[in-house]
């Protein structure tokens, strides 16, 4: 028995940098797709947003994103916020799926995005309930 | 879940960073903890019974949960 212990990982760097890099594959999509503008604009928010994720480590939330203090209640927190985040994003889809089809467009990236959810959700049921 | 962390820790002169490192946890767990905004887990609660030589009843009380 054991408890999650606390943790101060020495590696928090990587991830304000990987939320950086992923300025690149950004702007590269865009740029192929015959809008560089476009690709700055969003490539910039991945880079301002891994330079707060860089210097905000005085913010106990900055430090929670990088993943340091690992601890049980800070896991508990990490669990309760990805819930409420794949809550926001489902509901979004959702709506989205409602909207495009009462548009008469079509709707398939959000049923297809949707279903993926359901039967995710439903698998990673499946597997822990066995595993527990 | 009301407890008696705070009360056994400051009897004991100890700061909630030294309790926090002495059972493997965050100081701002500990905080959490007396001020009975996280409910600790079942290996937390007996680490800190443990701790103070107590019982988990004698510790955390079930019964005032908040």
């Amino acid at each position: 028995m054991q408890t999650a212990a606390a943790s101060q990982r020495g590696s928090w760097w990587w991830i304000p940098v990987l939320v950086g890099a992923l300025a690149i594959p950004t702007f590269v999509a865009f740029w192929i797709g015959g809008r560089p503008e476009a690709g700055l604009v969003w490539g910039s928010l991945s880079v301002v947003f891994g330079l707060v994720l860089a210097i905000g480590g005085r913010s106990e939330t900055i430090r929670l994103l990088r993943g340091q203090d690992d601890d049980e209640r800070t896991l508990a927190l990490e669990l309760q916020a990805t819930t409420l985040t794949a809550v926001v994003l489902i509901v979004a889809l959702a709506t989205l799926f409602l909207v495009t089809a009462a548009r008469g467009e079509s709707p398939v990236v959000y049923g297809v995005l949707l279903l993926l959810a359901e039967v995710t959700h439903l698998g990673a049921l499946a597997v822990l309930n066995r595993r527990s | 879940m009301k407890n008696e962390v705070r009360e056994l820790r400051t009897a004991r002169r100890l700061s909630q960073a030294e309790l926090a490192q002495a059972v493997n946890v965050s100081r701002q767990t500990i905080n959490a903890i007396e001020t009975e905004r996280y409910t600790p887990s079942l290996p937390l609660a007996f680490a800190l019974a443990r701790f103070f030589d107590k019982t988990i009843e004698e510790v955390f009380d079930a019964d005032g949960s908040s």
